[in-house]
């Protein structure tokens, strides 16, 4: 009994002791404690942030959200800055990204040709079409060894829903309903299964023919994920792990759930958390390799965008090159046409000396199959189609000839009969051609054999006097002076008459010019008399000058000629052959 | 938005099924009330800027000779007891009905007197309307047939909901 009394007394010591030292509610401790708080905190705090990311990973959960307001907050409010950092790294994100783009089309692209055309997608096409499936269904079962489809958050109480994810965004439309029904039909089963109510509460798996839902009670809200394939056991683990995560975090809404889930919709992370795919090993390596379906694919189709540009520019090459016919000489295009094809059609005006289209088209390597061509022949003026049509000529009487645009002179040896035939021929020539052809030499002095055929030379002499007759030289008013073309009009005079010379040397004609000046009538007809004089003298003069034996040539004045019609104009120097 | 879970109750044939079928959306087929005995559609409201989503479960009708699953009272916010003006044990059902839920749930009930399109059969009297005041927060005539006061139905609920906030 003192025992007794001894051990109350030291228990109400101590009770005293204590709240002398500690006082009331431990408040000395208390305020101690409160004013160190902040550096025991300090000293601790990493560590019990790292301890407690270690043990369940929930810093990161918790964080995530205030992280994502600060950034938010910070990005709205200094805008500029952001920009700034951004900015330089934007580049090469956006050809990360781009890379990552085309990559993933490539093998989508790959995928797709391969479920299409081969005969592994053939038999998948009929097997799906079997199992009443559809074929991306079909390929996804077949693709994947399993996918959580979509995952809920599910009050367990009301059976609604609290957040829910989903691959595939279109699936989660009905979401709520689905939760509900859900939730009535485990409620269903655990009533009608379940020996007593705790029991009825372990319903964690329904399976059915095309997938698994997979249903984690928790004591205020379900997580449910929808699964096909063969679900391997760390689906549940994570839907365990996410749930509990959960009820930890948001232990206060839950509870005071009334129907608002806006409070938990950044329970979206820990349900994304449970979206877990494995694709099939098979494919996995498969998708390894390089996607040679989609590459042959795109190979055919650039190697066909290659052929019709090089096609294109092929056909726009020709054309050009048809236009530069143009610059052939003696050739006109008309018309260019581009018709079906590589085929054109080609309207030309070409000269008979000018180079043949077809051998124009060979040369510049056109399909001359592919040209429709309309010609039509026309003379040209050219001097390079005169040059090339004289040369032709004088060529064929062995002679050579220099050019000075359209004036040709001829040198070499050539008979009379055969000068004569070079005359012809080359007089046909239109478009301007002057030929001095005073340098040939005829050869043996005589144009012809005239004992054979002196009656061909009387005819030739009485041709070339009737030619020498019809030239005239013209002269402007009071003016005595010859002009170009009068000096160009006697030097080939001056050849007619060197001609006419042999030929009446040869049968036997004693020849004589008469150079006849005239005048207009205007002015004083002694003037006009001198005028006429003084025009003939100067033509004789330029005569002589070229080589024309002055005995015989006589100059002649006339004065006015007093015809109608003529003696207004009459400024004129005229030849005449008087012969015996 | 506000989520909220109404349970439909009422013994057969009072035109549960039929008074909200054109009212709501959903995307269960009523095979589910003869297997499941609850079918679960939606009705989205908004009463005085507050969107409200109902999840209107439709809980299969009860006689003397089926019951009905308790658990499906869990969590309800508001109990809809329907009843068949013709048929005058519909109510003596319904308050039958409502004894039974309560034994899971104290959610507040109204009373649905459905069919108003055909003669009632049935009137209530004083001590029905002094039963009713104790066990309803309100009363609506509705007519499944016509749509009469349907709407009405959920906006009252939605009302009711806005002065619990």
């Amino acid at each position: 009994m003192p025992i007794k009394q001894n051990d109350q007394q030291s228990d109400q010591q101590l009770q005293q002791l204590k709240s002398i030292l500690l006082n009331d509610d431990n408040k000395r401790v208390v305020d101690v404690v409160r004013a160190q708080a902040k550096e025991l905190v300090t000293e601790v705090l990493t560590e019990a942030l790292k301890d407690r990311q270690k043990k369940d990973a929930s810093i990161t959960t918790v964080l995530t959200p205030i992280v994502e307001n600060s950034v938010e907050r910070s990005i709205t409010n200094n805008r500029d800055k952001f920009i700034g950092y951004l900015y330089p790294i934007m580049g090469s994100l956006v050809r990360k990204s781009v890379a990552a783009f085309l990559n993933e089309f490539m093998e989508k692209t790959n995928k797709l040709i391969e479920n299409s055309f081969t005969y592994k997608g053939l038999k998948w096409r009929f097997q799906a079409k079997q199992a009443n499936v559809s074929f991306a269904q079909y390929v996804i079962s077949q693709t994947y060894v399993f996918r959580v489809e979509q995952v809920f958050l599910i009050h367990t109480e009301t059976g609604l829903l609290l957040n829910s994810v989903a691959l595939d965004p279109e699936t989660g439309n009905d979401a709520d309903l689905m939760s509900s029904m859900l939730t009535a039909i485990t409620d269903f089963i655990a009533d009608s299964f379940g020996k007593d109510k705790q029991q009825g509460e372990g319903l964690d798996v329904i399976k059915t023919a095309n997938f698994t839902l997979v249903i984690k009670n928790g004591p205020s809200a379900v997580i449910a994920a929808a699964v096909t394939g063969n679900m391997p056991e760390n689906v549940p683990n994570q839907l365990q792990k996410s749930l509990e995560q959960i009820h930890q975090l948001y232990f206060d809404e839950l509870q005071k759930f009334k129907g608002d889930a806006a409070p938990l919709a950044n329970t979206e992370q820990q349900l994304r958390d449970c979206l877990i795919t494995q694709s099939k090993k098979q494919e996995t390596n498969k998708n390894n390799k390089k996607p040679w379906y989609a590459l042959i694919i795109i190979g055919i189709v650039f190697s066909i965008i290659c052929y019709q540009l090089f096609a294109f520019f092929k056909q726009d090459e020709t054309f050009e090159t048809l236009q530069l016919l143009n610059n052939e000489a003696g050739i006109i295009v008309i018309n260019i046409k581009k018709e079906q094809d590589e085929h054109y059609y080609l309207e030309v005006w070409r000269d008979p000396a000018a180079i043949s289209i077809r051998h124009w088209l060979q040369k510049n390597k056109i399909k001359v199959e592919n040209i429709a061509l309309t010609e039509q022949l026309f003379i040209s003026a050219d001097t390079s189609i005169i040059q090339h049509k004289a040369q032709k000529i004088y060529e064929k009487f062995l002679l050579s000839g220099q050019w000075k645009n359209k004036e040709l002179t001829l040198n070499g040896k050539i008979t009379y009969a055969d000068k004569r035939i070079l005359q012809q021929e080359l007089s046909v020539i239109a478009g301007g051609l002057l030929v001095d052809s005073s340098k040939l030499e005829l050869k043996d002095n005589s144009p012809l054999n005239i004992k054979t055929n002196i009656l061909l030379a009387q005819h030739i002499f009485k041709e070339k006097v009737g030619e020498i007759s019809t030239i005239q030289l013209h002269f402007r008013k009071a003016d005595i002076s010859l002009d170009k073309i009068s000096e160009q009009i006697v030097k080939e005079q001056t050849t007619r008459l060197n001609e006419l010379f042999l030929l009446a040397k040869t049968l036997n004609i004693e020849i004589g010019v008469l150079v006849l000046g005239t005048s207009d009538n205007s002015g004083v007809k002694a003037k006009n008399n001198q005028i006429s004089q003084q025009r003939a003298s100067i033509v004789k003069a330029a005569l002589i000058n070229n080589g024309i034996d002055a005995s015989k040539l006589h100059a002649l004045g006339v004065g006015e000629i007093p015809l109608n019609n003529i003696s207004a104009d009459a400024r004129k120097v005229l030849f005449s052959i008087i012969y015996l | 938005m506000i989520q909220k879970k109404i349970c439909m109750l009422g013994s057969s044939a009072v035109g549960k099924t039929s008074l909200v079928r054109h009212y709501v959306d959903g995307i269960f087929s009523e095979k589910y009330l003869t297997t499941l005995g609850v079918k679960i559609d939606k009705k989205n409201i908004t009463i005085e800027d507050q969107a409200f989503q109902f999840m209107l479960w439709d809980i299969e009708g009860t006689d003397q000779y089926s019951g009905f699953q308790p658990r499906y009272m869990r969590g309800a916010a508001v109990l809809i007891l329907v009843t068949d003006c013709t048929r005058p044990q519909s109510y003596l059902d319904s308050l039958d009905i409502l004894r039974q839920a309560r034994k899971e749930t104290d959610a507040p009930a109204i009373l649905v007197i459905n069919k108003s399109d055909l003669k009632a059969e049935w009137k209530l009297e004083h001590q029905q309307l002094f039963d009713i005041e104790k066990e309803f927060i309100g009363t609506i005539y509705t007519s499944a047939k016509t749509g009469e006061s349907v709407e009405t139905l959920f906006e009252l609920i939605g009302d009711y909901f806005v002065t619990q906030y």
